[in-house]
């Protein structure tokens, strides 16, 4: 079965609404885009978090991040936790919805963290099974999110770009591009982040995530706590060359700096991809 | 076993117990050998979950100091994995895993945070409550707002979670000499909280229980003379609906 409830839309730059930042954004009405909310922060009964995403909403389209639909997980899925996203996609009517290619936990447990798969013929069997059953059950496409990673599982039988390419084919969901997060698992696996980019299937590429990370005793850990640095930009701008134009946001989950900050940092993917797109239109 | 669920059960295993079957399933490089690998993983795993009990628990943390709180955070984390979707709700526990004023702290905290993001409902107004006809009194079962709490506390531990809060230096933990009711609520999204008297915090959790108006009224003979009940019932019942403690539904029974 196919999905078409997603729009294809270009929505520009956005962020990632977090707490510290509602007032200001009520107050100022900033010119971002759009913004991604976590979908965890808001499967609450009700209270100040569920009212400022009431009102925040009606200025700004939104798309909603999940971290706990465990799509790799061995467990089966689980529907009660996608009955309260369905409810929450109801009341933020966002453009789209994503989670990761990854699990959280097996047997009823949650680590609360993003671990890798095996990159096997098995996982993606399972994976995309999982990823069908949640498409299915939500009525649309969703989109997955590439990890960072530390590790390599012996069982792997090809690099993540093709587990991750062939679990989009065979499940017909979306991706969301961690463009960081490419060039960290790319520093700790030692392969070329311009590989990953070239064997993504770029018409399935929806939206980019940008983000900074910490470099930490030469292994360098996808912490989402300081600004985006030189080469990821630079990744950044190679990607969108081959990709076109891909809604991006910038993610930030610790050290949140004020929002004057993030869009400062915001403007800077703006004018990257201006003159990626201008480029591309004298081109065309 | 099937390899899928071989290694995610070895890698959770290794997550909790530090169980180490997942080693020989990982690539190990010279310039990142497994153990520095997979401690990545761990370090994050236990950080991540102090830093959630931090969020819901900041005066336990500030109490305890941050070294002191991670220890703690890392054995609860141990001994109660999460089976949580959202990290808000890891924590649950807390409270009964610490004691005495501590454990009050704790569960004054947890309060705090169920009480702010509990379901909205409009509060039962006092037109609403001038409208119900006298007769239905003695058979109308009350509800309370959804966001209402009801924690009884033998130390004197809202002060200590109080000065924490305004940053000041705690006061010395000090055993009640008699348990002390509390009621948290919210009101326009506010949180709220006080001290009851006995017989108010009777009644209200006789509400709690489903008793209706009129089993509450005989109840509050244990306070009042029987010619001063129907004043000291109506009296209570405004109280609460100011307070916006009454919640107005379709289903309330008069
Ligand atoms: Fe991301």
């Amino acid at each position: 079965m196919s999905y078409t409830a997603t729009q294809n839309e270009f929505l520009g730059f956005g962020l990632g609404l977090r707490p510290d930042h509602y007032q200001t954004i009520l107050a100022e009405k900033p010119s971002v885009d759009w913004f991604e909310i976590l979908t965890e922060n808001y499967l609450i009964p009700g209270g100040k978090p569920l009212d400022f995403l009431d009102k925040i909403r009606q200025d700004y389209p939104m798309v909603m991040h999940g971290v706990s639909m465990s799509l790799g997980s061995f467990d089966p899925i689980d529907l009660e936790y996608l009955t309260a996203v369905k409810q929450l996609i109801k009341r933020v009517q966002p453009k789209w919805i994503s989670d990761h290619l990854c699990w959280t936990g097996i047997a009823q447990k949650n680590m609360h963290d993003l671990l890798p798969l095996p990159y096997t013929e098995e996982a993606i069997q399972h994976v995309s099974n999982k990823i069908m059953q949640a498409q299915e059950f939500l009525g649309q496409q969703i989109l997955i999110e590439n990890l960072s990673s530390y590790i390599t599982y012996q069982q792997s039988q090809m690099p993540e770009w093709e587990f991750l390419s062939e679990v989009a084919h065979r499940a017909d969901c979306l991706i969301l591009l961690d463009v960081n997060n490419v060039y960290v698992s790319a520093m700790n696996h030692e392969f070329k982040p311009m590989d990953y980019m070239n064997a993504i299937p770029a018409k399935r590429v929806r939206q980019i995530h940008l983000a900074g990370h910490s470099n930490e005793q030469g292994c360098i850990i996808d912490t989402h706590d300081h600004p985006i640095i030189d080469p990821v930009w630079d990744l950044y701008e190679k990607t969108l060359r081959r990709m076109g134009k891909v809604s991006t946001m910038i993610e930030r989950d610790d050290h949140i700096p004020p929002l004057s900050e993030l869009l400062q940092e915001l403007k800077f993917a703006r004018k990257i991809a201006d003159k990626v797109f201008a480029e591309q239109n004298e081109y065309a | 076993m099937n390899m899928l669920k071989q290694l995610q059960n070895d890698f959770q295993e290794y997550l909790l117990n530090d169980d180490r079957n997942i080693y020989k399933n990982i690539v190990s490089t010279e310039r990142m050998p497994v153990d520095k690998r997979l401690n990545i993983y761990a370090n994050a795993y236990y950080a991540r979950l102090s830093e959630a009990l931090s969020a819901t628990y900041p005066t336990i943390q500030s109490y305890l100091g941050f070294d002191d709180f991670y220890k703690l955070a890392c054995e609860y984390a141990k001994s109660h994995p999460s089976e949580f979707r959202s990290i808000r709700w890891f924590g649950d526990k807390f409270p009964t895993f610490l004691q005495n004023h501590l454990a009050e702290i704790a569960e004054i905290e947890w309060t705090m945070s169920a009480v702010f993001d509990s379901k909205n409902a409009t509060p039962l107004s006092i037109e609403e409550l001038a409208n119900i006809p006298p007769e239905s009194w003695e058979s109308m079962q009350l509800k309370l707002h959804p966001s209402v709490r009801r924690i009884n506390l033998n130390w004197n531990s809202i002060a200590i979670w109080q000065d924490l809060i305004q940053d000041k230096t705690p006061s010395d933990p000090i055993k009640n000499e008699f348990t002390v009711p509390w009621i948290f609520w919210r009101k326009n999204l506010d949180n709220q909280y006080c001290s009851l008297e006995a017989e108010d915090a009777w009644a209200i959790d006789a509400i709690i229980r489903g008793e209706n108006f009129g089993t509450i009224c005989e109840g509050l003979l244990q306070w009042n003379q029987e010619e001063d009940i129907g004043m000291r019932a109506a009296s209570l019942l405004k109280g609460w609906t100011e307070a916006g403690l009454l919640w107005y539904n379709a289903d309330i029974n008069y």
